[in-house]
C-alpha cells in the first residue's frame, strides 16, 4: 500500500474514531432507559470545552452498607493501597421511584445479571465510604449560560435539580436533560440571644433553638405533601460526611421506622403555596447523640459542641404509594426527598 | 539557500570579480555545491506546522464557546467537513513536488488537530465527562499514526506531546503513574525518529522523556528518586551519544544526545552539590515504599542500562574505536556509581560528604571545558566552563563560606582565575592562528 492510501486509511481511522464516540452516544440517547438523578450543580470552567455546570448526585457518595463483592476488599485495604483502586470501572444498581427518580441499591465490581445499572468509576475509596464518577457529572453550556443557570437556582432557593439520564443496558450514562423539581424546602434559623454566663466562651454567636422550615409548590400544578404534628413529622435531620470525616453528631430518629400517616396530615398546596413547620430542638424528638460518647446519651442542639466540620440538612422524607393509598390527596402527592442546605448548630 | 551557500556565492563573485577564479570556474563551484532539487526550507515547514497548530487551537476554543444556535449535528457536521477536508486538502498537495508537499503535510496536521478538537467537541454535545486524559491518549494515537503514514516529523513531535500531557495528567490529577507514556514514545516514535534521522524529533522526544521519568519517579519514590533517575537516564544518553556510528547524517543526532545527556548530568551534579539536596540522594533507597519492588526494578533497570552503555564506550574506547572521547566525560559514569553507591550506603554517610564530591565534579567538568576551550580556542567551550564553576562558587558563597576572610580569599582565587583563563585563552588563540597560517 503506498504513502496516500496509508494516510486515508489514518483519517478515516480518525473520523471513525469521533462517529464511534458521537453513535454510541446518540444509540442510548434513542434507546436507552430513562432514569433520573438528584443532583446540586455548580458552575466552574473547563478551558477544552468551555462553560459547563457541574453536579453532585446523591447515589455518587455510597456507604460501606450499599457496597457488595470485590468494592468491600478495596475499603478494606490498607490506605497507600487505595489509590490502585483509583478509577476501576463499578456498577450502581439502582431502582426508580414513581417519578423515575433513582435510588441506589447496590455498587459492585460486577454487573447485576438484572436490573437498572449505572456505570462508573471508582473517584475516592475510604473505609467507610466509595465516590463514584458516573461520566455525566457535567453539561457543558454556552459561554455565559452557566452564570444564568446560577441565576436561575437562586431564584428557585431550595428547589432540587433533576438530571435526566438515557442509560443503556451496559450502564452507559448519557445526559438527556435537566428540570427543576416541584417541592423546594428552605428552613429560617430561630435563635435566642447567648446567656451571659458562657458569654465568653461563645462570644458573638446566637444559640439555635429551632428552623421554621418552609415547603413551597414551585411547580405550575397542585402537590400533596405529608404534614404531621410534633411527632408524627416527615422531616428529618442528617448529617452528611464532610470528606473523609465522619460527623460527631447523629440525629437519634436516623434508624427509627416512620409513623404511620393519617389522612388528615395530606395538605394540598396550590402553585406558589407553601406550608410552615417548626423543628423545635428543645423537643427529645430533635436530640442528637454524640458518637464519640455514645453512653452520654441525647442532647439537644443548643448544646453540642459547633465545628465547621459538624453540618447538619433538613430532609422532608415523603410516605410511599402504598403508605398513603386510598387517602385524599394521595394522588397529588409529591414523591422523592427533599433536602435543604446545610446549617451549623 | 542555507548559510554556507549564501556565504559561497558571495565569495564565489568576488573572487570573479577579483580574476582569481574565470567564469567557467565559478559555474563548476556552484554546480558542486547545488541546493538539493525539490528541498524546502525548514523556515517554511516550522510556519506550516505551526500555523497548523495554532489554527487546531484556536479551532478548539472556538468550539469550547458551544454556540446554542448550531444544533447539536450541525456542531458534528462542522467537524466532521473540517477534519475531512483538511485531510483530502492535505492528500492532494502531499501528492505534489516541493513546497506545496509541505503544505500538504501542514494541512493533514491541521486535520490532526481536528480530530483532538472533535474528541473534545463530542464530549461537549455529549456531556461526557469521563477520564479526560484518555481523551489525549487517544489523540496522541491518532497523531502517531498520520506521522507514520506520512513519516511526518511535526506530527511525531504533537504524538510526543500529546502522550506527555497524558502520561502527566495520569499521574498528577489520578495518582497513577504511567510507564506506558514512556514506552509508547520509544516504541511508537523512536523508530520515526531513526527512520527519519531526525535531530529535532528526538529534542522533543527527549525533553518529553525527562518530564515523565523525573515526574514519575517524582511522584512515587521522592526526590531522591527523581535524581538518581536523572542521573542514569543521563548518563546514558552521554553514553548513547558515543556509541552513535560516525556517520555525517547521524552528527545532529548525536549533538542532541550529547546535550541532554551533558546538560541532565551536569544540572544533577549541580544540585547534588547542595547540602539539602544532597540528603536526598542518600535516601533514595529508603523512599518509594508502597511500591518498593516496582521502584528497585525500575531504579537499577535504569542504572544497568546506564552502566552497561558505559561499559561498552570503555571496551569501545580501549579497542580505539570510540573517537571524541574526552576526559571529563568520563567523570559522568563515575559520578553515577558515586551516587548509586552513596543512595546504598544511605544514612552512614553525611550529605555534606556527597555534596563535597558533586562541587568537585562540577569544578572538573567546569575546567575540563575552560582548559579545551582556550587550547581549542572555542569560546561557547570557555564560557560555559566559566559560567559553571561560578554558579559553584556563588553557591558556595551562600552557603558554605561564612567568614568573610575566606569569601575574599575565594573571591581573589576565582578572579586570579578568570584572569589567567584570559591569558592562557588569547596565547592559545594566538598559537593556532600561526599554526594554521603555516599550514
Amino acid at each position: 500500500m503506498n504513502r496516500t492510501r496509508w494516510v486515508i486509511v489514518v483519517a478515516v481511522l480518525q473520523l471513525g474514531v469521533l462517529a464511534y464516540m458521537a453513535a454510541e452516544r446518540e444509540w442510548v440517547l434513542r434507546a436507552g432507559r430513562t432514569v433520573f438523578l438528584r443532583t446540586a450543580p455548580i458552575d466552574p470552567r473547563d478551558p477544552m470545552r468551555g462553560d459547563y455546570v457541574r453536579f453532585g448526585f446523591e447515589i455518587s457518595e455510597v456507604r460501606r452498607a450499599e457496597c457488595r463483592g470485590e468494592v468491600l476488599n478495596w475499603m478494606k485495604a490498607v490506605p497507600q493501597s487505595r489509590r490502585s483502586f483509583i478509577d476501576r470501572r463499578v456498577y450502581a444498581e439502582v431502582r426508580l421511584d414513581k417519578s423515575g427518580l433513582a435510588e441506589l441499591v447496590a455498587l459492585s465490581d460486577r454487573r447485576p445479571e438484572s436490573g437498572i445499572v449505572i456505570r462508573g468509576r471508582v473517584q475516592v475509596v475510604d473505609s467507610e465510604f466509595v465516590r463514584v464518577r458516573f461520566g455525566v457529572e457535567a453539561l457543558f453550556m454556552q459561554q455565559g449560560k452557566a452564570k444564568e443557570f446560577e441565576n436561575e437556582q437562586s431564584a428557585r432557593p431550595g428547589l432540587p435539580l433533576r438530571i435526566e439520564l438515557a442509560v443503556s443496558d451496559g450502564g452507559l450514562a448519557v445526559i438527556k436533560g435537566r428540570r427543576w423539581e416541584a417541592l423546594g424546602l428552605t428552613f429560617k434559623r430561630e435563635t435566642d440571644p447567648e446567656p451571659a454566663a458562657s458569654a465568653e466562651k461563645r462570644r458573638g454567636r446566637e444559640i439555635l433553638r429551632g428552623l421554621t422550615v418552609e415547603l413551597k409548590n414551585w411547580g405550575d400544578r397542585p402537590l400533596a405533601v405529608v404534614v404531621g404534628a410534633a411527632g408524627r413529622s416527615r422531616l428529618r435531620l442528617v448529617a452528611p460526611r464532610r470528606g473523609w470525616d465522619e460527623t460527631r453528631y447523629g440525629w437519634i430518629g436516623e434508624d427509627r421506622a416512620s409513623v404511620a400517616v393519617q389522612a388528615g396530615e395530606i395538605r394540598v398546596l396550590q402553585p406558589g403555596e407553601t406550608v410552615r413547620e417548626y423543628v423545635d430542638f428543645d423537643a427529645p424528638e430533635w436530640f442528637v447523640v454524640d458518637r464519640r460518647a455514645p453512653t452520654s446519651g441525647p442532647v439537644s442542639l443548643r448544646n453540642v459542641e459547633t465545628s465547621w466540620l459538624q453540618s447538619f440538612n433538613v430532609e422532608y422524607a415523603p410516605p410511599t404509594e402504598a403508605e398513603v393509598a386510598g387517602m385524599p390527596g394521595a394522588d397529588l402527592l409529591a414523591y422523592g426527598r427533599v433536602r435543604s442546605a446545610a446549617f451549623t448548630p | 539557500m542555507n548559510k554556507q551557500q549564501r556565504w559561497l556565492s558571495i565569495e564565489v563573485e568576488r573572487w570573479t570579480a577579483a580574476k582569481i577564479i574565470s567564469a567557467e570556474q565559478a559555474t563548476a563551484i556552484r554546480a558542486l555545491y547545488r541546493e538539493p532539487a525539490g528541498g524546502v526550507s525548514w523556515g517554511l515547514i516550522v510556519f506550516f506546522g505551526i500555523g497548523a497548530v495554532v489554527i487546531g487551537l484556536g479551532v478548539i476554543l472556538l468550539f469550547a464557546y458551544n454556540w446554542d444556535a448550531i444544533p447539536k449535528f450541525g456542531k458534528l457536521a462542522l467537524v466532521f467537513g473540517a477534519i475531512t477536508a483538511a485531510h483530502v486538502g492535505g492528500v492532494i498537495e502531499g501528492r505534489r513536488e516541493g513546497w506545496r508537499a509541505s503544505l500538504g503535510e501542514a494541512l493533514s496536521l491541521l486535520g490532526t488537530m481536528g480530530f483532538g478538537a472533535g474528541i473534545w467537541l463530542v464530549a461537549q454535545i455529549y456531556s461526557i465527562n469521563e477520564h479526560f486524559p484518555t481523551g489525549f491518549l487517544v489523540w496522541a494515537l491518532g497523531a502517531m499514526a498520520m506521522g507514520w503514514a506520512l513519516r511526518s516529523v511535526v506530527h511525531g513531535m504533537v504524538a510526543a506531546i500529546l502522550l506527555t500531557i497524558w502520561g502527566l495528567s495520569e499521574t498528577l490529577s489520578f495518582d497513577a503513574p504511567l510507564d506506558l507514556a514512556s514506552w509508547g514514545l520509544l516504541a511508537g516514535i523512536g523508530p520515526l525518529i531513526w527512520s527519519k534521522r531526525s535531530a529535532p524529533l528526538l529534542a522533543v522526544v527527549l525533553a518529553a522523556l525527562y518530564v515523565l521519568l523525573l515526574g514519575n519517579a517524582a511522584h512515587w519514590g521522592g526526590t531522591g528518586r527523581a535524581f538518581a533517575t536523572a542521573f542514569a537516564f543521563s548518563a546514558f544518553w552521554v553514553a548513547a551519544a558515543k556509541l552513535l556510528p560516525t556517520r555525517v547524517e547521524l552528527e545532529p543526532m548525536r549533538r542532541v544526545a550529547t546535550f541532554f545527556g551533558i546538560t541532565g548530568f551536569v544540572v544533577c551534579s549541580y544540585l547534588a552539590s547542595f547540602h539539602s539536596e544532597a540528603r536526598h540522594l542518600l535516601r533514595w533507597s529508603a523512599e518509594g515504599t508502597d511500591r518498593l519492588a516496582y521502584a528497585w526494578a525500575f531504579h537499577w533497570a535504569l542504572f544497568a542500562v546506564a552502566a552497561v552503555s558505559w561499559a561498552l564506550v570503555a571496551w569501545r574506547a580501549w579497542r580505539g574505536h570510540v573517537e571524541r572521547l574526552k576526559m571529563e566525560d568520563w567523570l559522568c559514569p563515575i559520578a553515577l556509581v558515586y551516587s548509586q553507591v552513596a543512595g546504598l550506603a544511605g544514612a552512614g554517610l553525611d550529605a555534606w560528604f556527597v555534596a563535597v564530591v558533586f562541587n568537585l565534579v562540577c569544578i572538573g567538568v567546569a575546567s575540563a571545558w575552560m582548559v579545551r576551550g582556550c587550547r581549542e580556542s572555542r569560546m561557547r567551550l570557555v564560557v560555559l566552563g566559566t559560567v559553571l564553576v561560578s554558579l559553584v562558587v556563588f553557591a558556595r558563597y551562600s552557603d558554605l563560606f561564612n567568614s568573610l576572610a575566606v569569601r575574599g580569599v575565594v573571591f581573589v582565587c576565582f578572579g586570579a582565575v578568570l584572569f589567567a583563563e584570559g591569558f592562557f585563552y588569547r596565547k592559545m588563540k594566538a598559537a593556532n592562528e600561526l599554526r594554521r597560517a603555516e599550514s
